[in-house]
């Protein structure tokens, strides 16, 4: 037996093994495709400020060059001004503001480069060069003064001037190389950044699509945990519910049996459905089906202990409805807080009468072999477990030759979107119009119609059986070698005799010979305790054959009161023959029934006429 | 299967029921043999409505009538014509402990004498 809550602590610790393990792989992906995006990030950044130190290099060194030229044309500007005017006035020109706007421009370049953020060694060469700059300006627009109020002085200045600043030009012009190397580095910099950046970033595309992948997996592995959890645990209820019903339909001489149950609705959901087939000792048949409200586990409990008690109950009484009667006060003893409904039904196969008692549950459809079907409405009582003491009424009705009975539970003819009545009447119509050839192929039939492809919504129980129109020219049947079993032989033997043709009187004193077989098998053969017999009937050239075998020691009968059952069947029977071996006895018996014995021997008087 | 019995003063009636066999005879037994007070003439088992019996209903009746007969009291049973419990009853020799009519007879007359004139006009329709 499994504990619902053992189920549950097991899913859940099942849950956590595989949640801890799926959530550390998943926090590893989630954490390294962070470092790589992290990393194709900061490349990029690293490419903007080696680009933006490009740039400023590129301005610095443009400025710079147009400064070397200023420089440059403010020295023609003072070779200019030593030298005598010319003589063409459109020539004529003042040097001296040539010079100045020169000096200026010159010094605006400059402070542009200033202006400028720098590689360290670049603007530390430039700070070295400045006050020589700055002293050749300021010396360059002291020419030009003296070149504007002629002074005699400007020509032997401006010579002094000349050769005093050739060191500048120099250093200028390395500055110059300098800076355009600076550049040419920072340019090939630049390149290899943005390399590195772009195969950062196919890196983290490539990693993000694996994160992606990854975590799908994750999801698939984690989904399926859970669908093979919730399929386990349903498995689990389901079994349950399967051990707790008939594994397979008891042998039932002169009826046919077929049982059909289907689990329904999603998850865990499991039913407290339930029928049974119960051989009474009189040789009756019950017939029990349930179903307890609820759809989980417990349901499936509670089921399992009122099908047990029902069983138990069905022995002690063939009236239904104290069966009834009783299973519900066993209900409220136990305190069983659950309710069901339920119908039981006693059989007699021999005669077709059928008993039943109800408990809220839908009336059994009776289908019969003309094509209609109805409905066997029983009094009306509540469920089981519904009221403490309640007295079940009986409802009589006798199954024809060709009926079936069909017993059913709500999965059947309920549907969520369609009224009841509709399902019954669906189900009805099924019944007449069916052309099964035997109850497996009806209760294919009943399950295809009435459930739609999708599945059940609810679980559904069916149970029919019918009268078996013939038992054949040989029946074999097996019995417990107690006294309780001896109605039941009778039932059938009885009624296999009638169809092998047996008057009345025949049919009573083979019966007779037959139980007093029977009756050895169980008195005489046995010590206390559980064991069977069998009885083998078997129609032969006119005359029935009635084998009664018993495994047990043989004990020579007891009194002489003990003897007149072998007196009877000597007497009754045409032979009887007993075979006595240690594996156990055997007695065969042969009459000849006069039905046949006429047909036989009628041609045997002709000829002696 | 339980005896119903009738009150007469003189003869009390059980009539059984139904299938007799080994799953109730022995309850049938001592329902029967308490149905007898001291001063009773004897038992009339009524057998009409029977519908099944082997040597498990006849021990019984052997073994009533043996107790009765221990007590002076003396066993009558009812068995209808034709009834098909009737060729077990004689193939038995019940008859040698018992008297037997088909239908019951004026208990205020010893019930033997019923059965010795059934017997003498069966014998005489059959010689006939």
């Amino acid at each position: 037996v499994i504990n619902p809550r053992e189920i549950g602590r097991l899913a859940a610790a099942r849950v956590s093994t595989w949640g801890g393990k799926m959530a550390a792989l998943g926090l590893v992906g989630v954490l390294l495709n962070l470092v790589v995006v992290h990393a194709a990030l900061t490349g990029v950044h690293d490419v903007d400020v080696s680009y933006e130190g490009l740039t400023r290099l590129g301005s610095a060194q443009r400025y710079f060059q147009h400064a070397d030229m200023m420089h440059d044309a403010l020295h023609a500007d003072v070779l200019e001004a030593t030298l005598p005017p010319r003589e063409n006035p459109v020539l004529a020109r003042q040097p001296q503001e040539d010079i100045r706007r020169d000096a200026a421009s010159y010094r605006d370049d400059l402070a542009r480069v200033d202006a400028i953020a720098l590689p360290r060694d670049i603007e530390q060469q430039l700070a070295d060069l400045r006050p020589i700059q700055n002293e050749y300006i300021n010396e360059a627009v002291n020419l030009a003064a003296l070149a504007e109020n002629n002074s005699p002085q400007a020509g032997p200045a401006s010579r002094r001037f000349l050769e005093g600043f050739e060191v500048l030009e120099t250093r200028q012009a390395q500055l110059t190389a300098a800076l355009s190397l600076a550049g040419e580095r920072a340019k090939a910099r630049a390149d290899a950044g943005e390399r590195s950046v772009q195969i950062r970033l196919v890196v983290s595309a490539i990693g993000a699509i694996l994160g992606f992948l990854f975590l799908a997996y994750l999801l698939l592995r984690v989904g399926r945990a859970l669908t093979a959890m919730i399929r386990q645990q349903r498995d689990v209820a389901e079994t349950l519910q399967h051990s707790l019903l008939p594994e397979q339909m008891p042998e039932l001489v002169g009826v046919n049996l077929a049982a059909r149950y289907l689990a329904g609705g999603r998850g865990v959901e499991v039913g407290g459905d339930w029928y049974d087939v119960i051989v009474l000792p009189n040789g009756q048949v019950g017939l029990a089906m349930g179903d307890v409200v609820g759809h989980d586990l417990g349901a499936a409990a509670v089921m399992g202990q009122l099908r047990n008690a029902l069983r138990a109950y069905a022995v002690e009484s063939d009236n239904p409805g104290d069966v009834l009667e009783r299973l519900n006060r066993f209900c409220h003893q136990q305190g069983v807080s659950d309710m069901a409904s339920c119908i039981y039904a006693v059989l007699d196969p021999a005669s077709g009468l059928l008993r039943m008692a109800s408990a809220g549950h839908y009336p059994p459809l009776l289908a019969s072999g003309s094509g209609s079907a109805h409905f066997l409405e029983c009094r009306p009582a509540p469920p089981i477990g519904a009221v403490r003491e309640i007295h079940y009424p009986v409802t009589e009705r006798r199954l024809p030759p060709d009926g079936v009975l069909i017993l059913y539970t709500d999965g059947l003819v309920e549907r969520r979107d369609a009224a009841v009545d509709e399902g019954l009447a669906r189900l009805r119509s099924v019944a007449m119009e069916q052309q099964a050839e035997n109850l497996d192929q009806l209760g294919d039939l009943i399950i295809s119609k009435m459930i739609d492809g999708s599945g059940p919504q609810d679980d559904v129980a069916l149970l029919m059986i019918a009268p078996k129109s013939r038992l054949g020219n040989r029946i074999e049947l097996v019995f417990e070698a107690r006294s309780s079993s001896l109605a039941q032989l009778r039932r059938t033997v009885s009624r296999w005799l009638d169809e092998e043709g047996a008057t009345d009187q025949e049919s009573y004193e083979i019966l007779v010979s037959c139980s007093e077989a029977a009756t050895n098998a169980i008195e005489h053969a046995y010590g206390p305790g559980s064991a069977h017999f069998s009885v083998t009937c078997v129609e032969n050239d006119g005359a029935v054959e009635i084998t009664v075998r018993d495994w047990g020691k043989w004990r020579s009968a007891r009194g002489q009161d003990r003897g007149r059952g072998r007196l009877l069947m000597e007497g009754l029977m045409d032979e009887v023959r007993t075979t006595t071996a240690p594996g156990g006895t055997e007695v065969w018996m042969r009459r000849r029934l006069t039905a046949n014995a006429e047909a036989v021997s009628a041609p045997r008087e002709r000829v002696g006429a | 299967v339980t005896p119903v019995t009738d009150a007469h003063p003189q003869w009390p009636i059980a009539r059984l029921a139904g299938d007799i066999d080994l799953s109730n005879v022995d309850d049938l037994t001592l329902a029967l043999e308490q149905s007898v007070a001291n001063h009773a003439l004897g038992l009339v088992v009524d057998l009409t409505p029977v519908t099944y019996m082997d040597s498990t209903g006849l021990r019984l009746l052997f073994r009533l009538a043996r107790r009765l007969r221990d007590r002076q009291q003396t066993l009558h049973l009812v068995v209808p014509e034709g009834a098909r419990i009737r060729r077990i009853l004689e193939l038995s020799g019940v008859a040698l402990v018992a008297s037997m009519t088909s239908t019951l007879p004026d208990l205020d007359h010893p019930p033997a004498e019923a059965a010795r004139a059934e017997g003498a006009a069966n014998r005489w329709l059959n010689s006939r």
